[in-house]
């Protein structure tokens, strides 16, 4: 199985590398990101580059990014659903659920690269504009270089799981959907009422979407010169990331497995 | 989950409600300071031993451990604004233009002195003065034994000095001002200058400003100012003269009794008393937002010092009040650190704005950082508790709860209600309700030891009302089924429960 | 094996000599028991009380269909028959409500990928990625087949290797139709399921698709199940055909024996028409008689054409020429339709 569900995964790459509107989201986040020093100037304080850092990729994330994995990845499965592609698909030797789990990789693809990206070009920005030789405050180095940018990679690679679990819960709404628009619109629309919503029915910690910003608190203490340990939130991060991933790729190839393919 | 009113039933601990028509105009307790509350005074008048309570209109007796309607008596009406103060049984009031002394006797107030009295006209005594139909009562404080004779001294500063007024025989006499230690002062930059045309040449001379702290401690006089010094930095004094009473008043000895000075501290550095040793404690807040955040997160950075500017240490609160709170938990006479980490900002924009458009729950944070003789305020705190605080309303809706929250006055921390020798947290946590949630060395239980239940609750203070060792509890709301009447207070009484 | 690339252009090759008929299918009997006996013979495809309902609709009802190794087998209907459903549920588009689909003797739902892997498919309008050219397309599936595939080959079948390069959002109905079913032979499958393989297609690249298609069938041994609205195409191609209304199978018959002489009509070419008519309308045996310019159509009852021949003869008529009426697909379709 895990062949083939590579083997699609890779040609669904191939697909998306061909498509311009796969490029679009990164260049947005990438300038965004390189946009940033103007609502938040780096100055020459030693801790004001990892501020800006610290400040624009949740930023950039959390606010654009989110919205780009939402968009993209709600459009893979529904966008082939649409035009009638899924067909071509789904007559080869795949099984559903691997097609399905190639296309949920391919948002994580996306996901892992915008996250990758954001980073890149805020350090560069960052690197350009400032200094980042740690976070000094009273003439004593509290956090060297290095550790900011452990902390900072820790960060990345921890918040790609509401990402990753966002990514799913697009492609399950994409699963549902007839069309690319339908599924786009129901993905941030669901996400938005579940988001306002959550607080008033008391759901709010069980949804990974309430930690977003939780992976970053580390780095971002860090640049504020201060310690900082692991909260109990990171670890509702994880779980209610990992937990939203399970349950929404079930429900996706659960629902994709009895779908009937129809023009 | 084990219902926090059934844990009340097993340990016993209950409030006894005592309803009071009228108000009482406590305020929460200043931060920076052990005082309890500003807006009543305690003291036994009836001389049953119990702890009586007396208010701007009322003093309130305590009858067979409450304070029932019967206990009820009005305040004596002086005709005039008056500002009063308490010492021992003899209620002292201020007025524009005399002093009265009146003690309760007799279930009556029985007048003990009437004397008109030339006051400086700054200071309190400026606020004193208005129409004759203003009968209203504040409370302040300006009662102080100077000469440790056993009788108050009557101290009143004013732009020209502190004013002191001694008793001698039946009446008060002035007894001297005290200026000549006061700071020097320091001049600020120059005003505006207009240097031509000649003729209308004319130099503003430079502000002359004089900032310092003036507090009388036993027979002292501590003074705390801060000189500039290089670099722009300012150093603290820290002077304690001694109060000479003399035949034409007291003065202040020639020599300070004690003077110290801190080390040369930034200028947004203040001095303050921390603990009761001779060292200038230092302070230094300072309102910033997070610079990482998307959400202009408001922080309270409070650099503190009890070491005379030796070693600061900063510790960090989110919250959005601007002043930093201190309580003495642990009872040993030095003030311990509240941190505060409000949760109306975590997870950055969008949820900071879901949850203030839509969550009534606030999570609060409380870090008790102690402080000790030798090293200081810990960085690390002794714990953490979070409380859970329903505001009513989301805070978009800026709700009277919400707008208390950002004040600070749903977390008193001031009471120890269990009597334990450790400070116990009460928290507004609803609009109808205040909790009691006991502290120990390992922190705040996580049920309430007892709560109150009142519609509305509009404002709150703590304080042992009965001098039981307990703490009490003094609450505004609406009175039920008029909402035109103005609000009325309710006494709760600790009752019961083994601490 | 490997197939021609490129057909002769001209006439599409007649069928192939026809493996022997095992079963009446003429005159109609019920479906149900021509395929009792069929359901007894090896068959690449057969289907057992196939059912697919969308929710009070019923798509297809209790469908029994055997579809033999190597046959061109046409799936007949008018417009909502059933005959899409039909095409997607024996791909496994869509899955049946109930009853069971074997592809090449196993169970189509438990082994997917192995029968998968030797199907080729076009269902409905053939839909691509637009913004890859048609080489990039197939590279793609071909890539999702996993197997060694030279695509070239496949655009070559059916001519479109000089526009191979062309985006396929650029190219016209008639091509993107060509490499829908370039698509679908990419892996040199043992069945084929195409449906309407010729819609959109002018007559030229029309009788290019069907030649290829008899050529796979007869030279490579495909199995090809075709539907098509296009009664003269199926009666070119295909070897049986079955026709279906309303989700249910009327009828399936092989196409020699319902393209057969009809032996009871004749059209006789005569030198007087009018007098013959005549004579012949007064014989007991002779149903009806239509006079036409130059011959007569004449509808026996009972008789032979030799005796027709003979009675003519006799009666001192000189005849050129006398042909047996040919069945056509249209008169089966329209008969099982109206039966």
């Amino acid at each position: 199985m895990i062949p083939r569900i590579l083997n699609a995964y890779l040609v669904e790459c191939l697909k998306a590398m061909r498509a311009k509107s796969t490029y679009l989201g990164p260049v947005l986040a990438v300038l965004l990101s390189m946009l940033a020093p103007l609502i938040h100037p780096i100055t020459d304080d030693s801790g004001s580059a990892y501020a800006f850092i610290a400040f624009t990729t949740p930023m950039v994330l959390n606010l654009l990014g989110l919205l780009l994995v939402l968009t993209f990845c709600a459009g893979l499965v529904s966008s082939e659903m649409g035009s009638g592609t899924i067909r071509l698909v789904l007559v080869r030797p795949l099984l559903r659920h691997e097609f399905l789990l190639a296309k949920l990789l391919l948002g994580m693809t996306y996901a892992a690269l915008l996250t990758l990206l954001v980073g890149v070009s805020t350090w560069t920005v960052a690197a350009i504009q400032g200094r980042l030789a740690g976070v000094v405050f009273g003439g004593e180095m509290l956090h060297t270089s290095s550790e900011m940018l452990k902390a900072y990679v820790l960060g990345a690679l921890l918040g790609l799981a509401p990402q990753f679990a966002a990514a799913a819960f697009a492609v399950m709404v994409s699963t549902l959907a007839r069309s690319t628009g339908a599924a786009v619109g129901a993905a941030v629309g669901v996400w938005i009422v579940c988001d306002t919503l959550k607080y008033p029915l008391r759901i709010a910690p069980f949804l990974f979407s309430t930690y977003m910003e939780s992976p970053w608190q580390v780095f971002t203490t860090y640049c504020e010169g201060l310690e900082s340990s692991w909260t109990p939130s990171l670890y509702y991060c994880l779980a209610s990331s990992l937990g939203a991933i399970v349950v929404f790729t079930a429900v996706a190839v659960v629902s994709f497995n009895r779908r009937n393919i129809q023009a | 989950m084990i219902s926090p009113i059934l844990v009340l039933a097993i340990l016993g601990a209950d409030f006894v409600q005592q309803e009071f028509d009228g108000v009482i105009p406590y305020e929460p307790a200043p931060y920076g300071t052990p005082e309890k509350g500003k807006g009543f005074r305690l003291g036994d008048f009836n001389g049953d031993g119990a702890s009586d309570v007396i208010t701007k209109d009322f003093l309130l007796l305590q009858l067979g451990g409450g304070f029932p309607r019967q206990g009820q008596r009005p305040l004596p009406n002086f005709g005039g604004r008056a500002a009063g103060d308490l010492w021992g049984q003899d209620l002292y009031f201020l007025l524009s233009d005399r002093l009265e002394i009146v003690r309760w006797s007799g279930d009556t107030w029985q007048r003990v002195l009437s004397q008109d009295m030339s006051w400086p006209r700054t200071g309190l005594v400026s606020q004193l003065a208005g129409s004759p139909q203003d009968n209203s009562v504040s409370f302040a404080s300006f009662l102080f034994d100077v000469d440790g004779q056993g009788t108050p001294e009557v101290i009143l500063p004013a732009e020209d000095g502190v004013h002191i007024y001694r008793r001698n025989g039946a009446f008060y006499e002035a007894a001297g001002t005290l200026l000549a230690s006061l700071p020097p002062f320091t001049l600020e930059n120059a005003g505006d200058v207009t240097l031509w045309p000649q003729k209308r040449r004319a130099l503003s001379p430079p502000r002359q400003t004089r900032t310092f702290s003036f507090s009388l401690r036993e027979q002292q006089v501590c003074l705390a100012y801060a000189s500039p010094v290089a670099g722009g930095m300012v150093q603290h004094r820290l002077c304690h003269y001694p109060v000479l009473p003399g035949k034409d008043g007291f003065s202040l000895g020639p020599e300070p009794a004690l003077d110290t000075l801190s080390k040369p501290v930034p200028a947004g550095v203040s001095a303050l008393f921390l603990n009761g040793d001779d060292v200038i404690d230092l302070c230094q807040t300072q309102v910033t937002s997070m610079t990482t955040s998307t959400v202009p997160v408001p922080v309270l950075d409070v650099s503190l010092s009890t070491n005379g500017g030796e070693t600061f240490t900063t510790l960090r609160s989110v919250t959005l009040t601007t002043t930093p709170r201190f309580a003495d938990m642990n009872g040993d006479g030095l003030l311990d650190f509240i941190g505060e980490r409000t949760a109306l900002f975590d997870g950055g924009l969008r949820e900071t704005l879901l949850r203030a458009m839509s969550r009534r729950r606030v999570d609060h944070e409380v870090r008790v950082h102690l402080q000790s003789a030798a090293r200081g305020f810990s960085a690390s705190p002794l714990f953490s508790h979070l409380f859970a605080v329903d505001l009513d309303k989301a805070p978009l809706h800026q709700s009277p709860l919400f707008m208390r929250y950002t004040r600070g006055s749903l977390v008193n921390m001031q009471g120890d209600f269990d009597a334990d020798g450790f400070l116990d947290a009460a928290i507004q946590d609803r609009p109808d309700r205040i909790a009691v949630y006991r502290g120990s060395q390992s922190g705040f239980e996580t049920v309430p030891y007892a709560a109150i239940t009142l519609t509305a609750i509009e404002s709150f203070c703590v304080a042992d009302l009965n001098a039981d060792g307990r703490a009490d509890v003094l609450a505004d709301a609406p009175v039920p089924g008029a909402p035109d009447r103005p609000s009325r207070t309710s006494i709760f009484l600790m009752k019961g429960g083994a601490p | 094996m490997r197939l021609p690339c490129v057909l002769a252009r001209g006439t599409p090759p007649s069928r192939a000599p026809q493996t022997p008929v095992v079963y009446s299918p003429f005159p109609f009997g019920s479906a149900g028991s021509e395929l009792d006996t069929i359901s007894r013979m090896p068959a690449c495809v057969q289907t057992e009380n196939l059912t697919k309902c969308y929710g009070s609709v019923v798509a297809v009802s209790g469908l029994n269909l055997s579809v033999r190794d190597g046959e061109v087998f046409g799936l007949l209907g008018p417009n909502g028959a059933g005959k899409s459903t039909t095409l997607c549920a024996l791909c496994g588009l869509i899955r049946p409500t109930s009853g069971s689909i074997s592809l090449f003797g196993k169970d189509l739902r438990r082994n997917f990928l192995e029968v998968s892997a030797r199907m080729g498919v076009m269902v409905e309008r053939p839909a691509f990625y637009n913004h890859l050219s048609a080489k990039r397309n197939l590279d793609l599936l071909a890539r999702l087949s996993r197997r060694e595939i030279t695509v070239d080959r496949a655009l070559d079948r059916v001519g479109l290797l000089p526009v191979a390069g062309k985006r396929v959002g650029a190219m016209s109905h008639g091509m993107r139709q060509r490499l829908g079913i370039a698509q679908a032979l990419l892996t040199e499958p043992d069945l084929l399921i195409l449906d309407e393989p010729t819609s959109g297609l002018d007559v030229e690249s029309t009788q290019e698709i069907l030649r290829l298609l008899r050529f796979l069938a007869d030279e490579a041994k495909v199995t090809i199940i075709v539907s098509s609205h296009m009664l003269h195409e199926v009666e070119t191609l295909c070897d049986r055909v079955a026709i279906m209304n309303q989700g249910r199978l009327l009828a399936c018959a092989d196409t020699d024996v319902l393209l057969s002489f009809d032996t009871s009509q004749a059209e006789v070419l005569v030198d007087a028409p009018e007098a013959a008519a005549k004579r012949l309308a007064a014989q007991p045996w002779v149903e009806s008689v239509t006079i036409q310019p130059g011959r007569i159509h004449v509808k026996l009852q009972g008789a032979s054409v030799h005796q027709l021949t003979a009675f003519l003869v006799s009666a001192g008529y000189r005849i050129s020429g006398v042909i047996p009426r040919r069945r056509t697909l249209q008169d089966y379709f329209i008969k099982v339709l109206n039966s």
